[in-house]
Protein backbone atom coordinates (compact mmCIF):
# COMPACT_ATOMS: atom_id res chain seq x y z
CA UNK A 1 0.00 0.00 0.00
CA UNK A 2 1.42 3.37 -0.96
CA UNK A 3 1.96 5.91 1.78
CA UNK A 4 -0.36 8.38 0.10
CA UNK A 5 -3.27 5.95 0.14
CA UNK A 6 -2.84 4.98 3.80
CA UNK A 7 -4.01 8.36 4.99
CA UNK A 8 -7.33 7.88 3.28
CA UNK A 9 -8.58 5.53 5.98
CA UNK A 10 -9.00 6.64 9.59
CA UNK A 11 -9.70 4.69 12.73
CA UNK A 12 -12.87 5.95 14.45
CA UNK A 13 -13.03 5.58 18.19
CA UNK A 14 -16.65 6.42 19.00
CA UNK A 15 -17.24 2.88 20.23
CA UNK A 16 -13.78 2.17 21.56
CA UNK A 17 -14.21 0.77 25.06
CA UNK A 18 -11.62 1.61 27.65
CA UNK A 19 -10.13 -1.55 29.12
CA UNK A 20 -11.32 -3.75 26.26
CA UNK A 21 -8.36 -5.85 25.12
CA UNK A 22 -9.93 -6.69 21.71
CA UNK A 23 -10.59 -3.01 21.04
CA UNK A 24 -7.06 -2.04 21.98
CA UNK A 25 -5.71 -4.80 19.79
CA UNK A 26 -7.89 -3.67 16.89
CA UNK A 27 -6.51 -0.13 17.17
CA UNK A 28 -2.95 -1.41 17.50
CA UNK A 29 -3.36 -3.68 14.47
CA UNK A 30 -4.84 -0.87 12.41
CA UNK A 31 -1.97 1.48 13.20
CA UNK A 32 0.66 -1.17 12.62
CA UNK A 33 -1.15 -2.04 9.40
CA UNK A 34 -0.83 1.43 7.97
CA UNK A 35 -3.72 3.54 9.29
CA UNK A 36 -2.27 6.92 10.11
CA UNK A 37 -5.32 8.95 11.20
CA UNK A 38 -7.28 8.43 14.41
CA UNK A 39 -10.60 10.17 14.94
CA UNK A 40 -11.51 10.61 18.58
CA UNK A 41 -13.40 12.95 20.89
CA UNK A 42 -13.48 14.07 24.49
CA UNK A 43 -17.03 12.75 24.79
CA UNK A 44 -16.29 9.24 23.50
CA UNK A 45 -16.57 7.10 26.59
CA UNK A 46 -16.26 10.20 28.77
CA UNK A 47 -12.59 10.44 27.82
CA UNK A 48 -12.03 6.69 27.85
CA UNK A 49 -11.45 6.54 24.10
CA UNK A 50 -8.73 9.18 24.32
CA UNK A 51 -7.06 7.39 27.22
CA UNK A 52 -7.11 4.16 25.21
CA UNK A 53 -5.66 5.87 22.15
CA UNK A 54 -2.93 7.39 24.28
CA UNK A 55 -2.14 4.04 25.84
CA UNK A 56 -1.98 2.22 22.51
CA UNK A 57 0.16 4.94 20.93
CA UNK A 58 2.59 4.71 23.83
CA UNK A 59 2.95 0.98 23.23
CA UNK A 60 3.78 1.32 19.54
CA UNK A 61 7.22 1.74 18.03
CA UNK A 62 8.17 5.39 18.04
CA UNK A 63 8.37 5.63 14.27
CA UNK A 64 4.75 4.47 14.04
CA UNK A 65 3.27 6.60 16.81
CA UNK A 66 5.08 9.68 15.51
CA UNK A 67 3.42 9.35 12.14
CA UNK A 68 -0.14 9.06 13.48
CA UNK A 69 -2.36 12.12 13.18
CA UNK A 70 -4.93 12.68 15.91
CA UNK A 71 -8.22 14.41 15.17
CA UNK A 72 -10.24 15.28 18.26
CA UNK A 73 -13.68 16.77 18.78
CA UNK A 74 -14.99 19.08 21.45
CA UNK A 75 -18.57 20.13 22.03
CA UNK A 76 -20.46 17.16 23.39
CA UNK A 77 -19.61 15.91 26.84
CA UNK A 78 -21.04 13.54 29.37
CA UNK A 79 -22.25 15.03 32.60
CA UNK A 80 -19.89 12.85 34.59
CA UNK A 81 -16.23 12.38 33.89
CA UNK A 82 -16.01 14.70 30.93
CA UNK A 83 -12.85 16.31 32.17
CA UNK A 84 -14.14 19.59 33.41
CA UNK A 85 -16.95 21.38 35.15
CA UNK A 86 -20.18 21.73 33.23
CA UNK A 87 -20.20 25.09 31.46
CA UNK A 88 -23.00 27.52 32.08
CA UNK A 89 -23.84 27.76 28.39
CA UNK A 90 -24.55 24.06 28.03
CA UNK A 91 -27.63 23.06 26.09
CA UNK A 92 -29.65 19.95 26.76
CA UNK A 93 -29.34 16.95 24.50
CA UNK A 94 -31.89 14.25 23.71
CA UNK A 95 -29.41 11.62 24.83
CA UNK A 96 -29.34 11.13 28.60
CA UNK A 97 -26.42 12.83 30.32
CA UNK A 98 -25.04 14.08 27.00
CA UNK A 99 -24.66 17.84 26.99
CA UNK A 100 -23.18 20.29 24.53
CA UNK A 101 -21.19 23.48 24.77
CA UNK A 102 -18.61 25.35 22.74
CA UNK A 103 -18.12 28.10 25.29
CA UNK A 104 -14.52 29.43 25.22
CA UNK A 105 -13.56 28.44 28.76
CA UNK A 106 -14.98 24.96 28.20
CA UNK A 107 -13.08 24.54 24.94
CA UNK A 108 -9.82 25.49 26.64
CA UNK A 109 -10.35 23.00 29.44
CA UNK A 110 -11.42 20.27 27.03
CA UNK A 111 -8.36 20.74 24.80
CA UNK A 112 -6.13 20.61 27.86
CA UNK A 113 -7.94 17.52 29.17
CA UNK A 114 -7.66 15.77 25.79
CA UNK A 115 -3.97 16.62 25.70
CA UNK A 116 -3.49 15.02 29.11
CA UNK A 117 -5.50 11.89 28.25
CA UNK A 118 -3.74 11.36 24.93
CA UNK A 119 -0.28 12.16 26.26
CA UNK A 120 0.40 14.32 23.25
CA UNK A 121 -1.04 17.16 21.24
CA UNK A 122 -3.99 16.92 18.88
CA UNK A 123 -3.17 17.56 15.26
CA UNK A 124 -6.62 18.98 14.71
CA UNK A 125 -9.48 19.93 17.02
CA UNK A 126 -12.93 19.84 15.44
CA UNK A 127 -15.76 21.88 16.91
CA UNK A 128 -18.51 19.29 17.10
CA UNK A 129 -21.99 20.23 15.87
CA UNK A 130 -21.93 23.99 16.46
CA UNK A 131 -25.52 24.10 15.20
CA UNK A 132 -26.61 22.07 18.22
CA UNK A 133 -28.36 25.09 19.76
CA UNK A 134 -30.75 25.15 16.77
CA UNK A 135 -32.25 21.74 17.39
CA UNK A 136 -34.62 22.75 20.23
CA UNK A 137 -35.55 25.85 18.24
CA UNK A 138 -36.33 23.63 15.27
CA UNK A 139 -38.56 21.48 17.47
CA UNK A 140 -40.39 24.59 18.68
CA UNK A 141 -40.87 25.75 15.09
CA UNK A 142 -42.25 22.39 14.00
CA UNK A 143 -44.60 22.33 16.97
CA UNK A 144 -45.80 25.85 16.17
CA UNK A 145 -46.35 24.90 12.53
CA UNK A 146 -48.34 21.84 13.55
CA UNK A 147 -50.54 23.85 15.90
CA UNK A 148 -51.02 26.55 13.27
CA UNK A 149 -52.12 23.97 10.73
CA UNK A 150 -54.60 22.51 13.19
CA UNK A 151 -55.99 25.95 14.11
CA UNK A 152 -56.29 26.90 10.46
CA UNK A 153 -58.24 23.72 9.75
CA UNK A 154 -60.49 24.35 12.72
CA UNK A 155 -61.10 27.91 11.59
CA UNK A 156 -61.96 26.69 8.13
CA UNK A 157 -64.34 24.10 9.50
CA UNK A 158 -65.98 26.61 11.81
CA UNK A 159 -66.36 29.06 8.96
CA UNK A 160 -67.89 26.43 6.76
CA UNK A 161 -70.19 25.27 9.52
CA UNK A 162 -71.42 28.80 9.89
CA UNK A 163 -71.93 28.96 6.11
CA UNK A 164 -69.70 32.02 5.97
CA UNK A 165 -67.53 30.56 3.21
CA UNK A 166 -69.51 27.83 1.49
CA UNK A 167 -67.30 28.00 -1.56
CA UNK A 168 -64.22 26.84 0.35
CA UNK A 169 -63.43 23.16 0.32
CA UNK A 170 -66.17 20.65 0.97
CA UNK A 171 -69.31 22.48 1.88
CA UNK A 172 -72.16 21.38 4.13
CA UNK A 173 -75.75 22.15 3.43
CA UNK A 174 -78.52 22.84 5.89
CA UNK A 175 -81.09 20.10 6.13
CA UNK A 176 -84.54 21.00 4.90
CA UNK A 177 -86.16 18.95 7.62
CA UNK A 178 -84.26 19.89 10.78
CA UNK A 179 -82.29 22.96 9.77
CA UNK A 180 -79.03 21.41 10.96
CA UNK A 181 -75.90 21.14 8.78
CA UNK A 182 -75.50 17.75 7.16
CA UNK A 183 -72.76 16.26 5.10
CA UNK A 184 -73.51 15.80 1.42
CA UNK A 185 -71.30 12.71 1.47
CA UNK A 186 -72.80 10.84 4.41
CA UNK A 187 -76.23 9.34 4.81
CA UNK A 188 -78.51 11.39 7.02
CA UNK A 189 -78.64 8.81 9.76
CA UNK A 190 -74.84 9.02 10.14
CA UNK A 191 -74.18 12.65 9.52
CA UNK A 192 -77.12 14.42 11.12
CA UNK A 193 -76.81 13.78 14.84
CA UNK A 194 -73.06 13.47 14.83
CA UNK A 195 -72.62 16.71 12.97
CA UNK A 196 -75.04 18.52 15.25
CA UNK A 197 -72.89 17.57 18.21
CA UNK A 198 -69.71 18.53 16.33
CA UNK A 199 -71.02 21.95 15.38
CA UNK A 200 -72.08 22.63 18.94
CA UNK A 201 -68.65 21.71 20.29
CA UNK A 202 -66.78 23.95 17.84
CA UNK A 203 -65.77 27.47 18.84
CA UNK A 204 -67.44 30.22 16.96
CA UNK A 205 -66.00 31.08 13.56
CA UNK A 206 -64.53 34.36 14.76
CA UNK A 207 -62.95 32.72 17.81
CA UNK A 208 -61.47 30.01 15.60
CA UNK A 209 -60.04 32.62 13.28
CA UNK A 210 -58.53 34.45 16.23
CA UNK A 211 -56.96 31.21 17.43
CA UNK A 212 -55.57 30.62 13.95
CA UNK A 213 -54.08 34.10 13.85
CA UNK A 214 -52.54 33.60 17.27
CA UNK A 215 -51.04 30.33 16.08
CA UNK A 216 -49.63 32.11 13.01
CA UNK A 217 -48.05 34.66 15.31
CA UNK A 218 -46.49 31.81 17.28
CA UNK A 219 -45.01 30.47 14.04
CA UNK A 220 -43.58 33.89 13.26
CA UNK A 221 -42.03 34.05 16.72
CA UNK A 222 -40.58 30.57 16.30
CA UNK A 223 -39.13 31.56 12.92
CA UNK A 224 -37.61 34.67 14.46
CA UNK A 225 -36.15 32.61 17.29
CA UNK A 226 -34.66 30.22 14.75
CA UNK A 227 -33.11 33.09 12.84
CA UNK A 228 -31.72 34.44 16.10
CA UNK A 229 -30.38 30.98 16.81
CA UNK A 230 -28.52 30.94 13.50
CA UNK A 231 -26.87 34.22 14.38
CA UNK A 232 -26.04 32.81 17.81
CA UNK A 233 -24.41 29.78 16.19
CA UNK A 234 -22.10 31.96 14.13
CA UNK A 235 -21.31 34.18 17.12
CA UNK A 236 -20.47 31.16 19.28
CA UNK A 237 -18.47 29.61 16.48
CA UNK A 238 -16.41 32.76 16.11
CA UNK A 239 -15.69 32.82 19.85
CA UNK A 240 -14.66 29.17 19.68
CA UNK A 241 -12.44 29.82 16.67
CA UNK A 242 -10.73 32.73 18.44
CA UNK A 243 -9.88 30.36 21.30
CA UNK A 244 -8.59 27.74 18.88
CA UNK A 245 -6.59 30.34 16.95
CA UNK A 246 -4.79 30.99 20.22
CA UNK A 247 -4.23 27.26 20.65
CA UNK A 248 -2.79 26.66 17.19
CA UNK A 249 0.94 26.18 17.28
CA UNK A 250 2.63 28.59 14.91
CA UNK A 251 5.88 26.71 15.18
CA UNK A 252 4.57 23.45 13.84
CA UNK A 253 3.61 20.34 15.72
CA UNK A 254 5.63 17.28 16.53
CA UNK A 255 3.45 14.25 17.00
CA UNK A 256 5.52 12.47 19.59
CA UNK A 257 6.19 15.51 21.64
CA UNK A 258 5.09 15.45 25.29
CA UNK A 259 5.87 18.65 27.06
CA UNK A 260 7.08 18.23 30.60
CA UNK A 261 7.57 21.83 31.58
CA UNK B 1 11.27 21.40 16.51
CA UNK B 2 12.11 18.41 18.62
CA UNK B 3 15.56 19.83 19.19
CA UNK B 4 13.96 23.10 20.19
CA UNK B 5 11.86 21.34 22.83
CA UNK B 6 14.91 19.64 24.24
CA UNK B 7 16.86 22.83 24.16
CA UNK B 8 14.00 24.46 26.04
CA UNK B 9 14.21 21.90 28.83
CA UNK B 10 17.96 22.14 28.80
CA UNK B 11 17.64 25.89 28.93
CA UNK B 12 15.42 25.65 31.99
CA UNK B 13 18.08 23.62 33.73
CA UNK B 14 20.81 25.92 32.57
CA UNK B 15 19.01 29.03 33.70
CA UNK B 16 18.31 27.57 37.12
CA UNK B 17 21.61 25.91 37.84
CA UNK B 18 24.28 27.53 35.75
CA UNK B 19 24.78 31.16 36.62
CA UNK B 20 27.51 31.29 34.07
CA UNK B 21 25.06 30.72 31.22
CA UNK B 22 25.64 33.33 28.62
CA UNK B 23 22.99 36.06 28.68
CA UNK B 24 22.26 35.75 24.98
CA UNK B 25 21.64 32.05 25.25
CA UNK B 26 19.42 32.48 28.30
CA UNK B 27 17.36 35.20 26.62
CA UNK B 28 16.90 33.05 23.54
CA UNK B 29 15.65 30.09 25.58
CA UNK B 30 13.31 32.19 27.64
CA UNK B 31 11.84 33.52 24.45
CA UNK B 32 11.12 30.07 23.08
CA UNK B 33 9.41 28.63 26.16
CA UNK B 34 6.17 30.65 25.96
CA UNK B 35 6.02 30.05 22.25
CA UNK B 36 6.23 26.31 22.75
CA UNK B 37 3.65 26.34 25.47
CA UNK B 38 1.27 28.55 23.52
CA UNK B 39 0.33 26.13 20.76
CA UNK B 40 -1.36 22.93 21.77
CA UNK B 41 -2.99 21.98 18.48
CA UNK B 42 -1.97 21.87 14.85
CA UNK B 43 -5.21 23.21 13.40
CA UNK B 44 -8.93 23.26 13.98
CA UNK B 45 -12.11 22.62 12.07
CA UNK B 46 -15.78 21.77 12.25
CA UNK B 47 -17.46 18.37 12.50
CA UNK B 48 -21.13 18.62 11.71
CA UNK B 49 -23.93 16.82 9.93
CA UNK B 50 -25.34 20.27 9.19
CA UNK B 51 -22.53 20.98 6.71
CA UNK B 52 -23.82 18.29 4.39
CA UNK B 53 -27.53 19.02 4.72
CA UNK B 54 -29.50 20.34 1.80
CA UNK B 55 -29.13 24.08 1.39
CA UNK B 56 -32.85 24.57 2.01
CA UNK B 57 -32.73 22.72 5.33
CA UNK B 58 -33.14 25.12 8.27
CA UNK B 59 -30.24 23.42 10.03
CA UNK B 60 -27.88 23.72 7.06
CA UNK B 61 -24.48 25.21 7.93
CA UNK B 62 -22.82 26.64 4.81
CA UNK B 63 -19.09 25.94 4.72
CA UNK B 64 -18.48 29.39 3.28
CA UNK B 65 -19.84 30.89 6.50
CA UNK B 66 -17.47 28.72 8.52
CA UNK B 67 -14.51 29.88 6.43
CA UNK B 68 -15.46 33.54 6.78
CA UNK B 69 -15.99 33.04 10.50
CA UNK B 70 -12.50 31.57 10.76
CA UNK B 71 -11.12 34.60 8.94
CA UNK B 72 -12.87 36.91 11.39
CA UNK B 73 -11.57 34.87 14.31
CA UNK B 74 -8.05 34.98 12.91
CA UNK B 75 -8.17 38.77 12.68
CA UNK B 76 -9.74 39.05 16.14
CA UNK B 77 -7.06 36.82 17.66
CA UNK B 78 -4.34 38.89 15.96
CA UNK B 79 -5.80 42.07 17.41
CA UNK B 80 -6.04 40.46 20.84
CA UNK B 81 -2.37 39.48 20.69
CA UNK B 82 -1.32 42.98 19.75
CA UNK B 83 -4.00 45.58 20.53
CA UNK B 84 -1.73 48.41 19.41
CA UNK B 85 -1.44 47.05 15.92
CA UNK B 86 -3.54 48.50 13.16
CA UNK B 87 -6.54 46.47 11.99
CA UNK B 88 -5.48 43.66 9.68
CA UNK B 89 -5.44 44.64 6.09
CA UNK B 90 -5.79 41.06 4.94
CA UNK B 91 -8.87 40.35 2.93
CA UNK B 92 -11.29 37.66 3.99
CA UNK B 93 -9.71 35.13 1.66
CA UNK B 94 -6.21 35.95 2.86
CA UNK B 95 -7.27 35.82 6.49
CA UNK B 96 -9.02 32.51 5.87
CA UNK B 97 -5.89 31.10 4.31
CA UNK B 98 -3.79 32.36 7.21
CA UNK B 99 -6.20 31.07 9.83
CA UNK B 100 -5.82 27.78 11.63
CA UNK B 101 -8.94 26.36 10.00
CA UNK B 102 -7.78 23.10 8.55
CA UNK B 103 -10.53 20.52 8.26
CA UNK B 104 -14.19 19.74 7.82
CA UNK B 105 -15.84 16.53 8.87
CA UNK B 106 -19.27 15.54 7.62
CA UNK B 107 -21.21 12.45 6.52
CA UNK B 108 -21.01 11.08 3.01
CA UNK B 109 -22.88 8.01 1.82
CA UNK B 110 -25.57 6.96 -0.61
CA UNK B 111 -28.35 8.30 1.59
CA UNK B 112 -26.52 11.53 2.39
CA UNK B 113 -25.11 12.35 -1.06
CA UNK B 114 -24.71 16.06 -0.42
CA UNK B 115 -21.44 15.19 1.32
CA UNK B 116 -19.87 14.19 -1.98
CA UNK B 117 -20.84 17.48 -3.59
CA UNK B 118 -19.51 19.36 -0.60
CA UNK B 119 -16.18 17.53 -0.74
CA UNK B 120 -15.83 18.48 -4.39
CA UNK B 121 -16.69 22.12 -3.66
CA UNK B 122 -14.10 22.27 -0.90
CA UNK B 123 -11.48 20.63 -3.06
CA UNK B 124 -12.09 23.11 -5.85
CA UNK B 125 -12.29 26.19 -3.64
CA UNK B 126 -9.92 25.54 -0.74
CA UNK B 127 -7.31 22.91 -1.37
CA UNK B 128 -5.78 23.67 2.02
CA UNK B 129 -8.80 22.30 3.87
CA UNK B 130 -8.87 18.61 4.62
CA UNK B 131 -12.08 16.63 4.42
CA UNK B 132 -12.95 13.80 6.77
CA UNK B 133 -16.12 11.88 6.10
CA UNK B 134 -18.24 9.91 8.54
CA UNK B 135 -20.79 7.14 8.19
CA UNK B 136 -19.50 5.94 4.80
CA UNK B 137 -21.55 2.76 5.07
CA UNK B 138 -24.50 3.96 7.09
CA UNK B 139 -26.83 6.92 7.26
CA UNK B 140 -28.88 8.91 9.70
CA UNK B 141 -32.31 10.29 8.97
CA UNK B 142 -34.23 12.33 11.55
CA UNK B 143 -31.72 11.39 14.26
CA UNK B 144 -32.28 7.66 13.59
CA UNK B 145 -29.46 5.44 12.39
CA UNK B 146 -30.74 3.63 9.30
Amino acid sequence: MAAASRARLAFGTARLLEGSAPHEEALRAALLGGVRVVDTAASFGAGGAERTVGSVLASLPTEVSRSVELFGKVGYYLEEGAGGAAPAAATASPAPALQHSIAPSFLRSEVAASHARLGRRLNCVLVDSPERVLQPLMAQRQSALRVAAERAAEALEATQAASEAPEQGIGVQPSSSSGTARSPFLPDELSGGAQDAEVQSKPSASAARDAAKAAEADVARAEAALQGGREQVLAELKEAFVVLEEEVSRLGLVNHEVLAF
Amino acid sequence: MNLLVLSGRLCEWLVDFLPCTRRRRRRSCLFTLPQLLAGRIGSYGVASDALALSTDDPLHLPWQLVVSTAADAHNAAARARDPKSSPPSASGAEAAAASGLGAFQFPMNVLEPRGAELARELHEAHTKLRVLTTRPLTAVSSCVLL
